[in-house]
């Protein structure tokens, strides 16, 4: 039902505010069903103070069918307040806990491959768990404590004063230092707490390191002195989980004795005011249910302390992310089908490496025409294939598509034109048939069987378990690589995109497969701009313009003919493509 | 694993700890006594001293609830720190125990299992454990004996009362039973949600480029919402029991109470009850529903602890990698190795080796070309015992590799790999990883025969860290290392791989320098890209699709003019274009 509300995901940063704004109605309906809980709670010691009464035989207010009435009608009723006020409020968390989540996941989506190469999943993962947990801790269990905690204190501290104004604050006084104490401990406990963190953030780093060098220990039989050195780390994790020991197992027991000390006080004076005749043993017994009622709320306070500095933290660890700017940005312009693509002295720079990637790149894309690219690897051929999808941005210069520059497009029918299929694609774990229509769900059985047909994968997938439902396992293990890359391949073909960009997509395939589905894809896509990278000259020596790159500049364009006859770089890379295919034959 | 197996396991994996333990659950005894002298003095000072109005007898009573109270609080700190005591204990040394079991695993599970479970495997999964320990399961013995105290006490003290009290149980009793069922079906589904919302995350955020490129962003979206929505119902489901067993143990608490002054007024108009047991009763029972408010939450973690525990125990329980023979013998080799009708395949129907015989003597250099995937690697993983051969035999001398012990087999081995690994440490550990014993003028010696003090003076001495995998150092530096490394451990064979990434002149000179010092007077085997490496053996092994193809020198093998002559003419080819 809160779901209906949810929060708007928006850019930069998020406060409290933001996130509990969507929430303010139902913040406020638990906070009334909050304060019947509690007035039914405070009401109870008072009958059970009549009833004392009219056990010990003194004249009381109501008689004893009434006291029973009343509690029996209190339990039932407090108990449903109870359950609406706890559902209410800590739905808001889970609420949040989704929101959160939702706007997270819809930041990550717009950010592009210069964050995730810095990021690592699984580094995102633990943030994500670890932070949004302690953000909705503090939303659902922190705020109904905190509430909790300020009425039920400033509806029994009247009431106690009202009872015996002494006895109250005598009573009253160690719960001042429960608060003050709890305080001073979750202060320190938050240092230990980061510090326990630290220490198992190593442990998790060592073993992460041993087991990525677990080849080399067997290799040099040094199990036993790696072992030596992991007792160091977990003996330090130990430590530092001890520190963090020391505190809790006093936190618990002091505050409790701190309660329990406010009873104490409350025999002594309430004692001596019961012996003066000043109070009723039914006022004394009423005065122990109240302390007895103040007492989790008090311990609480540690809890709600530490959680809230738990979330601030982790909220500003979220901020970190959520202030990281989208590198390529959305533009406003849509136009289709694209026809031509231009670049216009493209250099390109990739991450901190001081030497250009690319460097004045010119090259032109238009229908019907075929690009083949070749060079040796590090010439900067990918590079030249994720700039021209717009997977990432160029230093200098610029690319038009369809002679408007690249970043007044919009993204979304930028990418929708732009198939891409790269030597090591990315497959998603569900089956053969949902990989390929990934980006065409709707696909019919036919557009399929007619993709795997052109891809060469029909008997590939008759020979699957489960024909195209066989599903694939984690990023398409269960696959060869060659099948792997022709599924991408099909997935990119599947959506008849007017730019079809392959990047050595058929490397792991054989060379006369690999020349058998590039001719087909030549005769095929007479009406789309194709753009062929491959490590085999054989597949593209058909091409309409070969270019050669070295060290991310073209060195040498033209076509294979003319390259041939030129006796450069790539009449040297065709003289020993010649003498690999002899060797292996 | 069922639950009781898990439990039972645990249980002997205290056995260490088993007095500290008992320590544990024996102070649990102090603290229930303080727990139930509690009502039981304020019930004695209402009888005693407010009935006859003697203020003395009020600061007696007062004084000895101070100091059961302070016991209370120093025996309950005393449980606490034990227990806790023990659950870290347990932690370090399941750590320890998972630690030394991967040192062990065979290649066959790393190839099958990825590296992020076995790291749950030893945080979370350790950590879920040990909340048994602290703030769960553990803690409800305390929480019965308590309970059971009380029940007890009462019943000494009045029975008929008691039984007034008792009434509400039965109810309290099914009434959690029920909500019980619930609670464990909604977790469960909690459960299984968080995962896929995880596996979902772990996925789409691997494959966010793609999901870019192909403009489906918006709809991998929606589809996250909806996993995130259904993830939130389940949660609330959850709240909505848990709120409901909280309330409901309220509420029988209070009916209780009601109960208990009920038959009280009643006990007491036939003049058989004192007020003292009466406030007694109202005390006693005030605190005796709070742990049991608490007995859902701590099943639950009970729940997940024994899952992850089973975890654990299996990742303990995988077979290691173990001596194929009863009684094993020592590895040596003193005349040769050979590969007679050798065949391998890690997976069935896809052979990486065929047939393959060749006999290596003792002292001799032998390299190993051809093509990747032609199966050069594959032999030296065998020769080291890392795989079994799944056809033929590997003989040294007249021995099967298979009888040898495996640890006394790889001590025969040093390994110089293409992607070289230094462990984070210093440069003096890494350096000695083959043989800890050697001294620092060894070591220093090494790096100078291997052209690499200079190494030592860039990052400033022997305990200089090498970061990370040893990120301060370039590919071919750490080679180098690998080298010195090797010729430290002077091992009886040497493995190298060579790199195949190119290097800079001066380290390649470097290189050639220490490799002559490593293979000196030492039988080698050399998985060889560099042509002047490969000149220098006395003897080469050419390989294509997992078969032995050519043999004999650098000279016999081009004068035949075959497929290593082919070779031969592409590596000089291609060396020529590799841009320097």
């Amino acid at each position: 039902m809160i779901h209906v509300l949810g929060f708007k995901p928006a850019r930069g940063a998020v406060s409290f505010r933001q996130l509990f704004r969507p929430y303010v109605l139902w913040l406020l309906l638990g906070f009334v069903f909050l304060l019947l809980t509690n007035a039914m709670i405070l009401m109870v010691p008072r009958i059970i103070n009549i009833g004392v009464q009219i056990v010990e035989g003194k004249p009381a207010s109501m008689d004893m069918q009434s006291v029973l009435l009343w509690l029996f009608c209190l339990a039932i009723l407090g108990a449903l307040a109870r359950t609406l006020s706890r559902r209410t409020l800590f739905n808001i968390g889970r609420g949040i806990e989704r929101d959160l989540r939702n706007h997270l996941f819809y930041h990550l989506s717009l950010l592009s491959s210069n964050f995730y190469e810095k990021h690592s999943v699984g580094d995102l993962m633990s943030h994500l768990s670890n932070d949004i947990n302690n953000v909705r801790m503090f939303a659902g269990f922190a705020v109904l404590n905190l509430l909790n905690l300020v009425i039920i204190f400033s509806g029994s501290i009247p009431i106690l004063i009202s009872i015996d104004a002494a006895v109250a604050f005598a009573c009253l006084l160690p719960f001042l230092l429960v608060i003050a104490s709890a305080q001073m401990l979750t202060g320190r406990m938050f240092h230990r707490v980061k510090e326990y963190q630290a220490s198992l953030a190593k442990l998790t780093q060592h073993v992460q390191e041993n087991l990525s060098g677990i080849e080399v220990v067997r290799v040099f039989h040094q199990e036993r002195f790696e072992e030596k050195k992991f007792q160091k780390t977990n003996q330090a994790a130990y430590e530092a989980a001890k520190r963090v020991a020391k505190i809790t197992v006093v936190m618990f027991p002091l505050t409790r004795m701190m309660c329990g000390l406010g009873v104490a006080v409350a025999l002594f004076v309430g004692g001596r005011e019961v012996v003066l005749g000043r109070m009723s043993v039914g006022d004394y017994v009423e005065v122990n249910a109240r302390l007895l009622q103040l007492s989790w709320p008090a311990i609480s306070v540690g809890f709600i302390l530490s959680i809230y500095s738990q979330s601030c933290a982790s909220l500003s660890r979220l901020n970190e992310l959520f202030k990281q700017p989208p590198q390529i940005v959305d533009g406003s312009y849509s136009d289709a089908p694209i026809t031509l693509i231009d670049t216009k002295d493209l250099s390109v720079r990739l991450g901190q490496h001081d030497h250009l990637a690319l460097k004045n790149i010119n090259v032109q894309l238009s229908r019907g025409r075929v690009i083949g690219v070749v060079g040796q690897s590090g010439s900067g051929k990918s590079t030249l294939v994720r700039i021209l999808a717009r997977e990432i941005l160029c230093n200098e210069g610029q690319i038009f598509y369809n002679n408007v520059a690249g970043s007044q497009w919009k993204l979304e029918p930028l990418h929708n034109q732009i198939a891409v299929v790269s030597s090591e694609p990315f497959l998603f774990s569900a089956s053969v048939r949902e990989n390929i229509a990934f980006a065409k769900t709707a696909a019919s059985d036919a557009e399929i069987i007619d993709v795997v047909e052109q891809v060469g994968l029909s008997d590939d997938i008759a020979g699957f378990p489960e024909g195209l439902q066989t599903v694939i396992g984690e990023r398409g293990v269960m696959l060869s690589g060659g099948q792997r890359q022709r599924v991408a391949l099909a997935r990119a073909l599947l959506v008849k995109a007017p730019v079809l960009l392959l990047d050595d997509c058929l490397s792991a395939v054989d060379s006369l497969t690999e020349s058998k589905i590039v001719k087909s894809l030549r005769q095929k896509g007479t009406d789309i701009c194709l753009l062929i990278v491959s490590h085999r000259l054989s597949a593209i020596r058909h091409a309409d313009e070969i270019v050669v790159l070295e060290k991310g500049q073209i060195v040498q364009r033209g076509r294979h003919e003319e390259l041939l006859a030129q006796e450069q770089l790539y009449s040297a890379l065709w003289g020993i493509e010649q003498l690999q295919k002899r060797i292996k034959s | 694993m069922s639950d009781i197996n898990i439990i039972h396991r645990l249980w002997a994996e205290m056995r260490h700890f088993y007095g500290a333990f008992i320590v544990a659950l024996l102070l649990y005894i102090p603290v229930t006594l303080m727990a139930l002298a509690q009502p039981l003095i304020i019930g004695e000072a209402v009888e005693k001293a407010f009935k006859t109005k003697d203020l003395n007898q009020v600061v007696w009573w007062a004084s000895l609830f101070f100091a059961v109270v302070i016991m209370h609080a120093f025996f309950e700190m005393c449980q606490l720190y034990t227990m806790r005591w023990v659950g870290l204990q347990m932690v370090y040394s399941l750590r320890e125990r998972l630690f030394g079991k991967i040192q062990q695993l065979s290649p066959a599970f790393f190839d099958q299992t990825p590296l992020g479970r076995i790291l749950t495997r030893m945080t979370n999964d350790v950590e879920s454990l040990s909340e048994l320990f602290s703030s769960g399961a553990v803690s409800v013995i305390g929480d019965m004996l308590f309970l059971l105290g009380t029940l007890l006490m009462l019943f000494l003290i009045d029975f008929k009362l008691s039984l007034a009290s008792l009434v509400g149980l039965p109810v309290l009793a099914s009434g959690l039973w029920l909500m019980r069922q619930w609670m464990r079906l909604a977790f469960f589904e909690v459960r299984s949600l968080l995962s896929k919302l995880n596996s979902f995350l772990q996925e789409y955020l691997s494959g966010m480029q793609t999901v870019q490129l192909f403009a489906q962003v918006s709809r991998i979206r929606d589809q996250f919402d909806a996993e995130n929505i259904e993830y939130m119902k389940a949660n609330r489901r959850v709240i909505l029991i848990d709120a409901g067993i909280y309330a409901f143990v309220d509420a029988i608490s209070t009916i209780t109470i009601a109960l208990v002054l009920w038959v009280g007024f009643e006990l007491r108009q036939e003049g058989l009850l004192s007020l003292g047991v009466m406030v007694t009763f109202v005390e006693a029972l005030s605190r005796f529903f709070h742990p049991v408010r608490e007995l859902a939450n701590k099943y639950a973690t009970f729940q997940s602890a024994l899952v992850s525990g089973g975890r654990i125990f299996e990742l303990l329980d995988t077979p290691t990698e173990e001596n194929t023979v009863e009684n094993p013998v020592a590895a040596k080799m003193e005349k040769s190795i050979y590969f007679e009708n050798v065949s391998f395949s890690y997976r069935q129907n896809a052979a990486v080796l065929r047939d393959v015989n060749f006999r290596i003597y003792k002292g001799e250099k032998v390299a190993l070309v051809g093509h990747t995937g032609a199966g050069k690697s594959t032999v030296t993983k065998l020769i080291t015992g890392f795989y079994q051969v799944t056809g033929g035999r590997i003989l040294f001398d007249d021995v099967d590799v298979r009888q040898f012990d495996i640890a006394s087999l790889r001590s025969l081995f040093n390994i110089v790999p293409q992607e070289v690994f230094l462990f984070s440490g210093s440069l003096r550990d890494n350096l000695r990883y083959g043989r800890e014993s050697a001294r620092d003028e060894e070591i220093l010696t090494a790096l100078h025969l291997c052209q690499a003090t200079y190494l030592l003076e860039k990052e400033g001495g022997l305990d200089a860290q090498v970061g990370m995998r040893g990120h301060h150092f370039s590919l071919g530096e750490r080679q180098l290392l690998a080298l010195t490394r090797a010729l430290i451990a002077d091992p009886e064979i040497l493995i190298l791989d060579e790199a195949t990434a190119s290097v800079d002149r001066e380290t390649e000179r470097r290189l050639q320098i220490a490799i002559t010092q490593v293979l000196k007077n030492r039988t080698a085997l050399i998985v060889a890209h560099r042509l002047s490496t490969i000149r220098d053996c006395d003897r080469i092994l050419v390989f294509s699709k997992g078969a032995l193809i050519e043999q004999g020198t650098h000279d016999f093998l081009m004068a035949q003019n075959g497929n290593y002559a082919q070779l031969v003419e592409l590596q000089q080819r291609e060396s020529e274009l590799r841009p320097i």
